[in-house]
């Protein structure tokens, strides 16, 4: 169902939508939607203080914080992407990457343009590092998701390709509306994010994918020109609140792969986060401003690998390579191969259930005999 | 021989250094600094722009000197010193600026990033060049006593020294020698015309100046015993910030160097990874490879264009094929593959249906009788414009006679499944609308990557993920990223209908001669390394002919009025547009070297050597001091002819079709070498004129002239280069120079400048 609210905006933009010219001003309007974490500050100036993610941005009137994707509109904060996405397709769950979550399901993939780090090796620089206003968008109301992500067959929404984050309200509310149908909800985010903004959040999320970047203060601020530390709270708390977690950690040569590095990585991971989490080494071929980088060797994504396992780590992958074996899952216990995927594709499985065929020892993550829609 | 004789002589030899050295000098940084900017030909314009404004400030510093007490004979030798001995420091700060400037070797430059080096970098040789112009001609004053024709003698002589040093560095020096290496014979002749001069003139030289040539001598000792070996390999250490460098080489194409990680080599073209071994990107390979070989029914003979033949093995895998023609154009990229590839590529390379051939493409295609079933171009989208010719409508033309019946044609371009930016939205769009210029049938397969197919037959009608599961499963081919589950992906209907929704059909044609294609990845990379200046690059990026025509023709009426109020108008306004007009000829002569040729970066010196030559026999015709105010403007009005004719010409060549392909490769020396002279001589025979015409209506005419023109020169290497020629394409910018060429004729025509003045 959709709130009255929403009913009646729809109507009107309909409406609206019969005059060309009036449908901007009325996505104008409709995407003014007020932001949920910021104070206004005494100043007598308008100025507000964003609450979302540690970098708590003073916006003045008029301005925008650093994630380019709230506004402050005479003292109100206006999340700019609010159903407003640049990016909407339908990708593989093993494309995000989850590969203990839902494998070989369909995901409805959205985006808003905007976000609060600036990493010099993003992927979707084109829409990370612009603001919605720039982007080509579609209106998309949330409550619209649901229906879109069934009629393409999908298991689950997943907010990604951009920082769900600098789209928090709508990411809020289209989780909503997904879960209310039955949809997971999941996020693809780099976990810089605040606690209260968080715990909100993690009610109405399945599960997470999170880049951990890289592990010193040093890298987050040279190459990201942000913090670890948030991140890794981020990290703790998704643990402790029961979503599905998954890592990321894109192994740049001679930015983030010395070994000692990688050890530290896996040792805190198995420490705070658990054996059961599932960590992505990803291969880096040149990207936005590092266009000269050479590709990683696949020996560093082995030896990543064998790290994790070294550090008690369950299910440590190799991404980006396809072929690879690192890109199977095997069962922890008696080290038989369960899932064999090849890049995106799953190829075979020797699971009952959700338990290892050979041994019975149960395989750590969810939905791995529901299957969804098959491709 | 008389003492005066032996005198003369050792000046005209330190002349004749002077111009070979400093033409030398200039294409050596040139071709140190282009593979710094990622190879592009673009900058070339603003190299030598800078490097003329640069010379001519060091002249007028020079000029200003006069008053200095210093004998023009220890004037010369000083700076020749200090520009041989600087010459090695500056090669060497061109290959580390980056780690000097902090600048990470592994990431793109912003404009700054650019403009300030090149300026940094160019600067102090190219002032020091200029000074020794002018301490020579005072030498030749001092030596002759002729105030009058000294400065004619020197530049007579220099540009002799210029067109011997453009052919020694085009076919030698650069082919053969290391920078450092070039250092030696630059220190060798600077050194010995030094000693000659300070032996011929032993009246006016203390004993202390025998300090330069001597120091030149040892230093040139030094680099010979090692010391220039020692010089490359420390730039090179320092321009790769560390990371372990296993080949390097200048090859006349481009810089190639391998790096090693761990057992992982990459080979780098100008500062580009192009392929890695023995893991290349491996779902690109099998996308490029496995989709259009299984696309044809049962390909038989292939033909592999560029890439480093990583794709050979994957081409292997399939059993019906039973010819691979691979062509590499560049033989060190051949060598560095062969050194360091892994053994399946090895293997491959070696394999007896693997055909590999040291060619270009266009060339091959040109000659070749054979036909393929497949030809693949597996060279990256162009960031080059020598790249671009791999991906122009005029060369997909000439793949057409070598496609067997059902041939495929096939080439990966990046691609999104998230969103389409501005400028990736329209290469795409570009490349499209170019093969479907071209071929009957086009199909792409939309990703992250996309692959463009073409064919002329029906191979390609119906073609779906079904069809190409059942042909995979009985090639017996085992692809790691193509599965059955991803052909689905593939061909999900989701994808295609988003691809469609986003890239329309009505893109721009990439052409030989508008290479939009090259321009906007040019764009679209600024863009990305200058996200600040996005809105301004975006504006400009929608320049076009018609846009420009009314400000152009507003500026040449406002101009033909002016120069009829105020006489002293006209000839600045024409030696300015002269100016503008021959440097992005020049440019444009040079690029279309590139196209009919390529190997410019190697060739440049000679290609400036032959424009210099082009000016000096110009300026010789009407340098007479005789020639009456009326012959003086009628001399000027015949070069602004010249330039409409030459302009006009090369306009109405640029607009013939496929002009590119029509004319053989070696057209790049007999019809672009005569041209670059003629441009040049027309720009010559207008300045004798221009300056004895401005002389008369102001004292300082000469220097005026003298800056106006190099305004010009600079205006057009730089706007030229970066905007008119890549965004305009070759004819509309050619057409633009028409206009200018006979605004400025008209100026001249309406001005009382010269003829009226007289009627009167």
């Amino acid at each position: 169902m959709i709130s009255r609210r929403t009913f009646i905006k729809t109507a009107c933009l309909s409406l609206a939508a019969l005059k060309a010219d009036a449908l901007e001003g009325a996505r104008d309007l409709l995407a003014r939607k007020e932001a949920r974490w910021y104070q206004r500050l005494d100043d007598g100036k308008l100025t507000v203080r964003c609450a979302l993610c540690p970098r708590r941005c003073t916006i003045n009137d008029g301005g925008s914080g650093f994630c380019r994707a709230r506004r402050n509109y005479a003292g109100r904060l206006i999340s700019l992407g609010y159903a407003l996405p640049c990016s909407m397709n339908v990708d593989p769950m093993e494309k995000k990457p989850f590969f203990n979550f839902h494998p070989a399901t369909r995901s409805f993939s959205l985006a808003c343009a905007g976000c609060n780090l600036r990493c010099k090796f993003c992927q979707n620089w084109e829409i990370s590092q612009i603001s919605p206003p720039e982007a080509r968008n579609t209106f998309t109301p949330a409550a619209q998701i649901p229906a879109m992500a069934k009629a393409q067959g999908c298991k689950s929404v997943a907010f990604t390709y951009t920082e769900p984050t600098t789209y928090f309200e709508y990411m809020l509310d289209s989780a909503k509306a997904a879960r209310a149908k039955g949809i997971l909800a999941v996020t693809h985010s780099n976990g810089f994010i605040n606690p209260e903004p968080h715990a909100e959040l993690c009610r109405h999320l399945d599960a997470a994918n999170i880049d951990l970047k890289g592990f010193s203060e040093n890298f987050y601020d040279t190459v990201c020109e942000a913090e670890l530390a948030p991140v890794l709270q981020t990290l703790k708390n998704y643990r402790k609140n029961g979503v599905w977690l998954e890592i990321t950690n894109l192994v740049i040569p001679g930015y983030n792969d010395s070994p000692g590095m990688i050890k530290e990585m896996c040792g805190w991971i198995r420490q705070n986060l658990g054996e059961k989490t599932p960590v992505h080494f990803s291969r880096f071929f040149p990207l936005y401003k590092l266009t000269a980088v050479q590709p990683t060797p696949a020996r560093t994504l082995e030896m990543a690998r064998e790290i994790a396992f070294q550090a008690g780590l369950k299910y440590p992958y190799i991404g980006n390579l396809p072929g690879h074996p690192g890109n199977s899952t095997y069962c922890p216990k008696c080290r038989k191969l369960v899932i064999r995927r090849s890049g995106h594709s799953v190829l075979e499985r020797e699971m009952k259930g959700d338990r290892c065929r050979y041994c019975n020892e149960k395989i750590d993550g969810a939905g791995f005999f529901t299957g969804g829609t098959n491709i | 021989m008389s003492s005066l004789m032996w005198r003369i002589r050792s000046g005209r030899a330190c002349a004749v250094t002077l111009g070979a050295v400093g033409i030398v000098a200039q294409t050596a940084l040139l071709r140190e600094l282009l593979p710094q900017f990622a190879g592009n030909e673009l900058y070339v314009g603003l190299i030598i722009a800078i490097w003329i404004a640069a010379e001519s400030l060091g002249a007028y510093v020079a000029g200003l000197c006069k008053t200095v007490r210093i004998h023009p004979v220890a004037a010369f030798i000083k700076l020749t010193g200090l520009f041989s001995l600087l010459f090695p420091v500056f090669i060497f700060l061109t290959r580390s600026f980056k780690i000097i400037a902090s600048i990470p070797t592994d990431q793109g430059l912003t404009l700054v990033q650019i403009f300030v080096p090149a300026l940094l970098l160019i600067l102090p040789l190219a002032l020091l060049h200029g000074g020794q112009f002018v301490a020579a001609c005072a030498l030749f004053r001092e030596m002759t006593n002729d105030e009058a024709s000294s400065s004619g003698r020197v530049y007579a002589l220099d540009t002799a020294g210029t067109i011997a040093g453009g052919a020694l560095a085009s076919f030698l020096l650069l082919p053969f020698l290391t920078p450092f290496q070039t250092a030696v014979l630059i220190l060798l002749a600077g050194g010995g015309a030094s000693l000659w001069l300070w032996k011929a003139t032993p009246h006016v030289i203390q004993r202390g100046s025998l300090f330069w040539p001597l120091t030149m001598l040892v230093s040139a000792t030094l680099l010979l015993s090692g010391g220039a070996g020692y010089l490359e390999r420390a730039s090179l250490a320092l321009q790769w910030q560390g990371k372990e460098l296993v080949y390097s080489k200048n090859s006349p194409y481009q810089s190639i160097a391998v790096l090693r990680n761990q057992e992982q080599h990459t080979i780098y073209a100008d500062g580009v990874p192009l392929l890695s071994l023995p893991d290349p990107d491996i779902g690109a390979l099998e996308l490029f490879v496995h989709l259009p070989l299984l696309s044809h029914p049962a390909p038989k003979r292939v033909l592999l264009l560029g890439g480093g033949g990583g794709a050979l093995a994957e081409i292997l895998k399939h059993p019906t094929v039973i010819q691979i023609d691979y062509l590499e154009m560049d033989l060190a990229i051949l060598e560095s593959v062969r050194l360091f590839a892994d053994p399946l590529t090895l293997k491959a390379l070696s394999d007896s249906r693997v055909r590999v051939l040291h060619r270009d493409g266009r060339q091959y295609l040109r000659d070749s009788r054979e036909r393929y079933d497949a030809i693949m171009i597996g060279a990256p989208l162009p960031e080059t414009l020598q790249g671009n010719r791999l991906f122009s409508e005029e060369f997909f033309r000439q793949l057409l006679p070598n496609l067997s019946e059902d041939g495929i044609v096939a080439l990966l371009s990046p691609g999104s499944t998230a969103y389409y930016g501005q400028e990736m939205k329209r290469v795409t769009e570009s490349l499209l609308a170019t093969f479907n210029a071209v071929f009957q049938h086009t199909l792409v397969i939309p990703g992250e990557l996309n692959l463009f197919m073409a064919s002329t037959g029906s191979a390609l009608e119906q073609l779906g993920a079904g069809e190409l599961v059942k042909r995979l499963q009985t090639s017996g081919v085992k692809p790691r990223l193509i599965t059955a589950e991803h052909l689905g992906w593939l061909f999900d209907p989701t994808q295609r209908d988003w691809f469609n929704s986003n890239i329309k059909a009505q893109g721009v044609v990439n052409r030989d001669l508008a290479p939009y294609l090259f321009s906007r990845q040019i764009m679209q990379a600024t863009i990305q390394f200058n996200p600040a200046l996005k809105p301004l690059l975006e504006q400009l990026g929608r320049l076009t002919t018609k846009a420009l025509l009314p400000y152009v023709a507003l500026m040449v009426i406002l101009a033909i009025v002016i120069s009829r109020y105020f006489s002293g108008f006209a000839v600045p306004c024409l030696i300015v547009s002269s100016g503008f007009v021959s440097m992005l000829v020049e440019l444009a002569l040079f690029l279309l070297f590139q196209l009919f040729h390529g190997a410019m970066i190697q060739t440049v010196g000679l290609l400036i050597a032959l424009f210099m030559l082009g000016i000096w026999c110009g300026s010789l015709i009407t340098s007479n001091q005789r020639m009456s105010k009326r012959g003086d403007r009628h001399w000027l009005l015949a070069g602004e002819s010249g330039f409409i004719l030459l302009t006009g010409g090369l306009m109405l060549l640029f607009s013939v079709n496929g002009i590119t392909t029509l004319l053989p490769p070696m057209a790049a020396y007999f019809l672009i070498l005569p041209l670059l002279f003629l441009t040049g001589f027309l720009t010559g025979l207008q300045f004798p004129p221009a300056v004895r015409l401005c002389s008369n209506e102001q004292k300082s005419g000469a220097a005026l002239v003298y800056s106006v023109d190099l305004l010009g020169g600079c205006l057009g290497g730089f706007l030229g280069s970066l905007l008119l020629l890549p965004l305009l394409g070759f004819r509309d910018a050619l057409l633009l120079m028409l206009l200018l060429k006979v605004g400025s004729f008209f100026v001249l025509q309406n001005s009382s400048i010269g003829g009226r003045i007289e009627r009167i």
